[in-house]
């Protein structure tokens, strides 16, 4: 990540990558939604910052990993309870 | 899918769009005559001869940015036909991993987790496994990190066709043991230049379960199609 990139705007990108991915998990549908929120609204409220374009795409693929994750965990979380639902 | 190139092409050319696809997915740089030339022990003439008339007839074309050539989606799809036509008895290395993996699994849902991991893992592409109406999905990171997508609009058109992947392949059920759908031939996020390779399995808990990978049309279509299709057919074995 480069240091060129302010913290705060850092913490902010990522709170928003976990917000968005709670918005998911709130949808009872699934996980719908959750990555074209990401992939829509993050870019804009970067350029609203301020954020020059190379810096968007750095701490878009950050935002991106911590999502990532948190929607793995809950896929998971999600298809574990459905197949011992089933057994 | 039918199973050789176009009788438009000849066999050098069959070769030298070979040779295109599998040097881009490695290096993601458009390819150029003096490296063909280089390969096939011709003169850089008759490969930028051979690349007109491929590049005529669809198979590659020449971006805006590069002196060299990339493949079309339609250079990719005769490329996949011809990979699914082949053979393979030996299991690779890989193969033989991912089979290890899923046998020591456990429980189905560790299974199935560890399949789609492993597939991220060695792949470098977006994995997903849905059972039912349930999604797992792994290695977002992975596929928004290609750079094919370091710009807005195409990330866009990538998290619409993954937000609409598992009611699609609810409603469609596609059939086949393994179905690869290229940039363009997927149902959703047709520009989003992406390729969408599934495998149907049965599993006790649904009909209608899949697993596969999401990643750029530049990708090793030989090596993802076979993991892919082992994938399947070992979670059959195994859940």
């Amino acid at each position: 990540m480069s240091s060129l990139i302010p913290e705060l705007v850092i913490e902010s990108v990522n709170r928003m990558a976990l917000d968005l991915f709670r918005a998911a998990e709130l949808n009872e549908r699934g996980l719908s939604g959750s990555a074209t929120m990401l992939a829509t609204s993050m870019p804009v409220e970067l350029r609203r910052m301020g954020v020059d374009e190379p810096s968007i795409q750095q701490v878009f693929l950050n935002a991106s990993t911590i999502h990532d994750t948190a929607l793995r965990d809950l896929s998971d979380r999600r298809l574990t309870r459905f197949i011992q639902g089933a057994i | 899918m039918p199973a050789c190139y176009a009788y438009d092409m000849t066999p050098r050319q069959k070769q030298i769009l070979t040779a295109i696809i599998e040097q881009y997915a490695e290096v993601a740089v458009p390819v150029g005559s003096s490296l063909l030339a280089k390969v096939f022990s011709v003169s850089s003439a008759t490969i930028r001869a051979e690349m007109a008339e491929l590049e005529a007839m669809g198979y590659i074309r020449q971006p805006h940015t590069s002196a060299g050539r990339i493949p079309t989606d339609k250079g990719y799809r005769m490329y996949v036909n011809e990979v699914a036509a082949t053979e393979e008895n030996i299991p690779s290395r890989t193969e033989r991993a991912l089979t290890a993996r899923l046998q020591d699994s456990g429980l189905p849902e560790r299974a199935i987790r560890n399949a789609v991991d492993t597939l991220v893992e060695l792949t470098h592409n977006l994995g997903l496994a849905t059972i039912g109406n349930q999604l797992y999905i792994s290695g977002l990171s992975n596929l928004f990190g290609q750079p094919e997508f370091h710009g807005g609009a195409q990330v866009q058109q990538v998290a619409a066709l993954l937000d609409n992947l598992e009611p699609w392949l609810r409603e469609a059920a596609p059939n086949q043991p393994l179905s690869v759908y290229i940039g363009s031939e997927n149902p959703i996020g047709r520009s989003a230049d992406v390729s969408l390779i599934i495998s149907r399995f049965r599993s006790p808990f649904s009909d209608h379960s899949y697993i596969g990978t999401l990643g750029p049309t530049r990708q090793s279509y030989r090596d993802v199609m076979t993991l892919v299709a082992h994938a399947g057919k070992t979670l059959e074995e195994v859940l």
